[in-house]
């Protein structure tokens, strides 16, 4: 795991920056937490969530672990960067 | 994990799952899917030592289902020989499993004849072609809540559903691989399998390929392979070449159910483990094959 030092804000911006690097993003989203990345959403395929879960994992310096990646982690912006938090040990 | 094209006309999206540097390594898997549970499953490979490639088709081809099943019945096993490739020359792999859903399923299971390099198979929900569906399987699939909802809307006639379960709609499950879809469309290729599954499985065998299948407890394959092939998988099962898992689940496609796919995953994961040995030998080395040990 990565020794840098991370607050909520900072993984939230990270989890941002991913998402709108993704080569498949449709539009610049409004910057709302509980924005689904999915239907109703960004509508973020797998190969856009695959992508997402390999740019995190690099840019932050950690593993997802197998009990992070399931369908609710990746429910919304807010509950991907607070998985994420909690995976580098970052309270909310 | 990024993605990137290969394949004939860059026809695949694919994803590798690296075990460490590059290096030689006897086993590498090559799995249909790239949604979460195939991201879960790459990576419980991964922690036994087993590099993976994650594939899927890429543009109209994939989003198309027509078009996706009749890339997959023409070029099926191309695009499979592509990725072992890819695999191969990227982690060392010489030697694979297959792993597959539905079309992929027989995909692979038939890549597996016509490539030695696949040395296991795990096709789960396997979609067959040109065979009845069973009594039962109609009987059910006629009891279904999803049928009831879809005689409700109308979106069903009544006629069509009692004539289905009459004269055994022969092409009801066959045409509809995608399971998502009721478009029809007629497989002849490489993801042809029907009556001679049992002989297709019987050269498999004879190359000591070991087999998992994999199915919902009300799948239509399930249902197909209990009515038909009952006899042949039982010889292929005691002598240790195939094995059959139910799964708790009524979905097709195991990615659509979180919870059907992790029990999946666990199942591929121990099976492959007791057939390579990997508890007991170094796997990113040479896991041993022929497999062993498959119950």
């Amino acid at each position: 795991m990565s020794d840098k030092q991370y607050t909520s804000e900072s993984i939230e911006h990270a989890v941002w920056q991913a998402i709108l690097a993704l080569p498949a993003r449709r539009a610049a989203p409004a910057l709302d937490p509980e924005l689904p990345l999915v239907e109703g959403g960004l509508e973020l395929d797998s190969v856009a969530l695959l992508e997402l879960i390999g740019a995190l994992e690099e840019q932050l310096e950690f593993q997802f672990q197998e009990s992070d990646l399931r369908t609710s982690s990746f429910r919304t912006v807010g509950s991907l960067s607070a998985v994420v938090a909690a995976r580098l040990g970052v309270g909310r | 994990m990024k993605t990137f094209p290969l394949g004939p006309n860059d026809a695949l999206l694919g994803s590798i799952t690296a075990v460490g540097a590059p290096g030689r390594r006897a086993l590498g898997a090559l799995i249909w899917g790239l949604g979460m549970s195939e991201v879960l499953l790459a990576r419980r490979l991964a922690s036994l030592g087993i590099p993976s490639i994650q594939l899927r088709l890429s543009g109209d081809a994939f989003t198309d289902s027509a078009r996706r099943n009749e890339t997959y019945d023409q070029q099926g096993i191309a695009l499979c020989r592509a990725a072992m490739d890819r695999l191969g020359q990227t982690q060392g792999a010489t030697r694979f499993i297959g792993l597959g859903n539905c079309a992929t399923g027989s995909l692979v299971l038939n890549a597996a004849l016509a490539d030695e390099r696949i040395v296991a198979v795990v096709p789960t929900n396997l979609h067959f072609e040109g065979l009845s569906r069973p009594l039962r399987a109609r009987l059910h699939r006629l009891l279904s809540a999803g049928t009831w909802r879809r005689l409700a809307s109308g979106e069903l006639p009544l006629r069509r559903a009692a004539a289905r379960l009459v004269d055994g709609a022969v092409r009801d499950s066959a045409t509809e691989p995608s399971g998502t879809d009721g478009r029809r469309g007629t497989y002849h290729g490489d993801i042809w399998i029907g009556d001679d599954f049992a002989q297709r499985l019987e050269q498999l065998a004879a190359r000591g390929v070991r087999v998992r299948i994999i199915c919902s407890r009300n799948d239509d394959s399930r249902y197909i392979l209990a009515s038909k092939f009952a006899a042949a998988l039982r010889t292929l099962q005691a002598d240790g070449y195939v094995s059959l898992r139910i799964i708790e689940s009524d979905v097709h496609i195991f990615s659509h159910d979180e919870t059907a796919a992790r029990e999946v995953n666990d199942d591929v994961c121990a099976w492959l483990a007791a057939a390579t040995n990997l508890g007991r030998s170094d796997a990113r080395v040479a896991a041993p094959l022929p497999l062993a040990g498959v119950t």
